[in-house]
């Protein structure tokens, strides 16, 4: 038992990585420390917080808590993937600008992640349903109230571009 | 700053300071012979919303971490028909999210949805273990177990367990008795939900949270009536989240059998099935399992009666 490194394939914001890496090593670890991808905020490694929430395979799941190896040959979105290339933000982001829904901005990555991942799931979430799915996303700012804002701003935008 | 502050935040940071070797089986059986070659030493690992949270506290130091995740064709759900019965079958790494959305469970099974979905009310405050979590995972303890285990014992549903000799098929509730079911280092490799009957069933899983630190309480109940006679035909009630595993009420049960649908007796039977399976917990958990299973079999009625009822 050596704890040998171990060669994953994995799309990260589009983009395709073979990489060599520790099996102990967290998705988290991989983004931040292998990838700079230093928009995936560590906060309680324990997977009650939120903040490191990105996407893999259109499913939101908290970085910290998944093994690199886990994620080998899937695609992961992190908060830096969800703006186009040409810096065009989504829809979800300008209403998070919008209603400013923020204050310092730590938790905002992670609130991003689960709200996409969220509404690519649901067509219609009621402001019940995004209250009980963003529970795992913690603010120390307690900013609970503008980023509901923002994401049911998101929905009614949707709703009326679908009449 | 606090002496050994970093030697924490390395452990911290990493998932463990202990190393581990990872291994990838391409089939169950190659896992088994891991597991038989490492024994203690090794864990299995699929979803991991179980063991990493334990790594990284440090109460599971996994010499090697076998991953179940990547061997091929263990994730479908589809419909099962043999010389003895049909029914749907789940391949032991579907995630609950799979379960969740899939046609096939939501129409033949929508209990097990009911108990996934006020499930993740109990122990997931985000969808992320829904996502991750499989359902042999899931039932690989009765903590994590809890709410499906008493969902697929409703429903008769059975474990197909590999072996290091091969596959053998036991009961939901013997994963949970000590030593498993004979073989050592066996792997759940499939559900199997036996079909059920579909008019005057009732199917139901209602869940109870806890606060303070008392347990989440998960109840589900099976009742089928005679319509003809208005009688209870029969009537099952497997309760989950207390002691160390699900446990279905017999006398509880017993008092309502064959009797018709009356108010008292749904209380005495109540009352009796949360003294059962509650043994010596404190006098507000009895409390509320005996009102939760008062719920779930009212409700149940409600079903079974279904159109039934909409007929008068």
């Amino acid at each position: 038992m050596n704890g040998s490194k171990k060669t994953i394939n994995v799309k990260v914001n589009g983009e395709s990585y073979e990489l060599s890496i520790k099996p102990k090593m967290t998705l988290l670890q991989l983004l931040r420390n292998e990838l700079g991808l230093t928009g995936t905020k560590q906060a309680c490694m324990d997977n009650s917080c939120g903040a490191c929430t990105v996407i893999v395979n259109k499913m939101a799941v908290k970085a910290c808590s998944v093994l690199a190896m886990q994620v080998n040959g899937k695609e992961v979105t992190s908060v830096e993937g969800l703006a186009s290339r040409d810096g065009k933000l989504t829809p979800l982001q300008e209403a998070f600008l919008e209603h400013s829904a923020f204050q310092c901005g730590f938790c905002t990555p992670g609130k991003l992640m689960s709200s996409t991942a969220m509404l690519e799931e649901m067509s219609d979430p009621t402001e019940e349903d995004v209250r009980r799915d963003m529970e795992g996303n913690l603010c120390r700012c307690t900013g609970y109230v503008q980023y509901l804002a923002a994401i049911m701003a998101v929905v009614r935008q949707r709703k009326e571009g679908s009449k | 700053m606090r002496p050994g502050y970093f030697e924490d935040l390395e452990s911290f940071v990493e998932i463990s300071s202990v190393k581990f070797e990872y291994l990838e089986p391409n089939s169950l059986k190659e896992a088994c012979s891991m597991l038989a070659q490492y024994k203690e030493k090794a864990k299995l690992i699929a979803g991991g919303t179980q063991l990493i949270p334990l790594m990284k506290m440090r109460k599971v130091n996994p010499e090697y971490l076998i991953n179940l995740k990547n061997i091929p064709n263990l994730e479908y759900i589809d419909y099962y028909s043999d010389f003895a019965e049909e029914g749907v079958k789940i391949g032991a790494i579907a995630t609950l999210f799979d379960l969740g959305r899939s046609v096939i469970i939501n129409e033949r099974a929508s209990v097990l949805v009911e108990a996934i979905n006020k499930r993740e009310l109990r122990l997931n405050k985000t969808r992320w273990a829904y996502y991750m979590t499989t359902i042999g995972g899931g039932l690989s303890s009765p903590d994590t177990a809890a709410d499906i285990a008493p969902a697929l014992m409703i429903l008769d549903a059975k474990a197909v367990m590999q072996g290091l000799q091969g596959w053998e098929t036991v009961p939901i509730e013997n994963l949970f008795t000590t030593n498993g079911n004979g073989e050592a280092y066996e792997i759940i490799g499939e559900i199997r939900i036996p079909k059920q009957q579909e008019s005057e069933v009732g199917l139901v899983y209602e869940k109870s949270a806890g606060k303070n630190g008392s347990p989440s309480i998960g109840a589900a109940v099976y009742l089928r009536l005679d319509l003809k006679h208005v009688d209870i035909e029969e009537i099952r009630i497997v309760v989950g989240g207390i002691g160390n595993a699900p446990v279905e009420a017999q006398e509880g049960p017993a008092i309502m059998k064959g009797n018709p649908i009356d108010d008292h007796l749904i209380i005495d039977a109540a009352d009796v099935a949360a003294g059962e399976v509650c043994g010596d917990s404190d006098p507000e958990t009895l409390e509320r399992t005996r009102e939760l299973i008062e719920e779930a079999i009212r409700h149940a009625i409600d079903r079974s009666i279904g159109d039934f009822a909409l007929g008068y």
